[in-house]
């Protein structure tokens, strides 16, 4: 009995002495080949009840935070991590009076404002007295001793607090905040001047989001302990056949076409695949498809899961811009009316490597026979090693 | 009885937080305490605009104090912290000298703040830091002191004379020019904006 009151004493002393780190304001979903960073930042008015955060202030920041999303979001469109992987930001903001936060140690020495857990906490930098803009500063006291430069991963480990102000403006001023939500140390020193070769970046005094932000984005998820989707691209040669036994062509007819496909798809940490790819005509069909305009791109989602030794891939057709004469159908639905097609199983050669042909065959209602279709598939696939672009 | 002693102490534990050898930064220990290097810098400046919102009595007091500090950083920082927290009265009136310093950074800090409370004395100030290309000290995203100018103006004086439009130095200086010529036409009659909190 003593021993477990003893306990109860020592773990109420942990307890309370524990540095608060529940949550983390920034979260990422992955998706496929897309990884979508969720910054939850409230933004506190100093004023003192609901009521006095206007509609217009709100309004304000609505379009700020629209802004400066979609100012992430253009260059996320264009700049892949590691080739593959796509970012989307979704900032999610709200503007709050600051009665709706409250103090709480993050570490022993450093004393910040939160509101719920996972939301980052900025208090706007505006009150009756004063009056010149404060510099926008977001701190991390888990990391005290790395330098402004740093890029640091505890916006995705942990709630974070700072300070915002009319210093910004733009939605670039509200981008490079934001970008420090996503644990982007900045690109300049105090010293003055850019780091070296970062002059002009959106980190610096600049506009521009390169490559290498979102490269730092992806390694600091990476070292947030995030797994984000091993990315993979690929061809596939697809020789397809159909065999007509009776209806359009009169029967027995053989009827063949080409077809290259490219493939993009990531592999979760569950070692499920998701990802899409789209096929193109390269030649055929052989048979005459009279008034029929005869398909010539076809798009597909990629799934399927991945063990050590193969990629087992199954393409579900999405759409296609014309009629399928041959045997593709046969990679991408079943009966070529249900989509989904049959287990794809390509070895892997090495651990970024997947080759393999692989030979499908359907059957499709016809004039009332069963046609049979063939699809053979030549697939080499990769997955862009850390680094490459 | 022991057992029921021991288990008010777990919760008294609890209770208090484990407070103890927790310590934020005091508002004397953020302003002597200023520090730029690159390691220190961000806590330095939120340690600062912790206080200036939780403790403006305390943090104003303490840069009052250390204005006339011979340490460049704890002088900055005292221009800072009182740039964010003056009031009608001696700590407005102690940034009156300041509009006269060498230092541009401390000329636009102390003309915004006297702007923002309504106090004339700062326009002439900023409308002069529109010709100046020197970056605002320990800024961050950096930016030219014409820029700080520029915005300060726009915010609190009702008047606009090409100056939104400037992007560069030279398209600042030239809208200097006109503000300077209405300045002197119209300084007396001007009503300049108040302060919002909010949507700016």
């Amino acid at each position: 009995m003593r021993r477990v009151l003893a306990l109860i004493v020592v773990s109420a002393a942990f307890l309370a002495a524990a540095p608060h780190a529940l949550a983390a304001g920034t979260t990422v979903s992955v998706n496929g080949t897309t990884a979508t960073i969720t910054v939850n930042v409230d933004v506190l008015i100093g004023a003192f009840n609901e009521t006095q955060v206007s509609d217009e202030t709100r309004a304000y920041f609505a379009t700020k935070a629209r802004e400066a999303q979609d100012y992430w979001n253009q260059a996320f469109a264009q700049r892949r991590y590691r080739g593959c992987t796509e970012f989307k930001l979704d900032l999610n903001l709200r503007v709050l009076p600051g009665s709706a936060a409250h103090d709480v140690w993050r570490t022993d020495d450093y004393l910040g404002k939160a509101t719920v857990d996972g939301r980052h906490v900025v208090s706007w930098m505006q009150s009756d007295f004063g009056g010149a803009t404060g510099r926008p500063t977001v701190f991390d006291p888990y990391l005290p001793d790395s330098a402004a430069t740093d890029d640091y991963p505890s916006p995705f480990q942990h709630d974070l607090d700072g300070y915002w102000s009319p210093d910004m403006e733009s939605a670039r001023d509200f981008a490079h905040e934001v970008g420090h939500l996503m644990g982007l140390g900045d690109d300049y020193t105090d010293a003055g001047g850019s780091v070296e070769g970062r002059s002009g970046t959106l980190m610096d005094g600049g506009d521009a989001i390169d490559q290498d932000l979102v490269d730092r984005i992806g390694k600091i998820i990476e070292k947030a302990g995030i797994q984000l989707p091993r990315c993979w691209t690929g061809t596939m040669e697809s020789d397809t056949s159909r065999l007509y036994l009776e209806g359009v062509y009169g029967g027995h007819t053989h009827c063949t076409d080409r077809w290259h496909a490219t493939l993009e798809f990531g592999i979760r940490p569950d070692d499920t695949i998701e990802g899409n790819g789209e096929a193109r005509l390269t030649s055929g069909p052989t048979c005459n498809t009279g008034t029929v305009k005869p398909a010539t791109l076809e798009t597909f989602v990629v799934r399927g899961h991945a063990t050590e030794r193969e990629l087992t891939l199954q393409l579900v057709f999405v759409k296609g811009n014309g009629t399928l004469a041959a045997g593709w159908v046969a990679n991408v639905a079943r009966h070529g009316l249900e989509p989904g097609g049959p287990p794809l199983p390509v070895p892997l050669t090495d651990p970024c490597t997947a080759e393999g042909t692989v030979t499908v065959h359907d059957t499709v209602h016809s004039g009332g026979k069963e046609d049979p279709l063939t699809a053979t598939d030549r697939f080499v696939l990769k997955c862009p090693q850390p680094g490459s672009t | 009885m022991r057992g029921i002693l021991l288990l008010a102490a777990a919760v008294i534990l609890a209770g208090c937080g484990g407070a103890h050898g927790r310590k934020a930064t005091s508002p004397e220990d953020s302003i002597g305490g200023f520090n730029p290097a690159p390691k220190r810098i961000n806590a330095s400046f939120a340690a600062l605009n912790r206080l200036a919102i939780q403790d403006p009595e305390g943090l104003r007091a303490a840069a009052l104090e250390r204005l006339a500090s011979k340490d460049p950083n704890v002088r900055y920082a005292a221009v800072y912290a009182l740039s964010l927290t003056a009031t009608p009265g001696l700590s407005l009136q102690a940034l009156r000298p300041i509009l006269h310093s060498p230092d541009v950074t401390e000329r636009v800090l102390a003309a915004e703040t006297l702007v923002a409370q309504r106090d004339k004395t700062g326009v002439p100030v900023l409308i002069g830091a529109l010709g100046s290309d020197t970056p605002l000290a320990h800024w961050g995203p950096p930016r030219p002191a014409w820029q700080a100018a520029q915005r300060a103006l726009l915010r609190f004086v009702p008047e606009d004379l090409g100056l939104a439009r400037a992007r560069t130095l030279r398209e600042a200086v030239r809208a200097k020019g006109a503000w300077t010529q209405w300045w002197a036409h119209h300084a007396n009659e001007v009503r300049l904006k108040a302060s919002r909190i909010g949507a700016p």
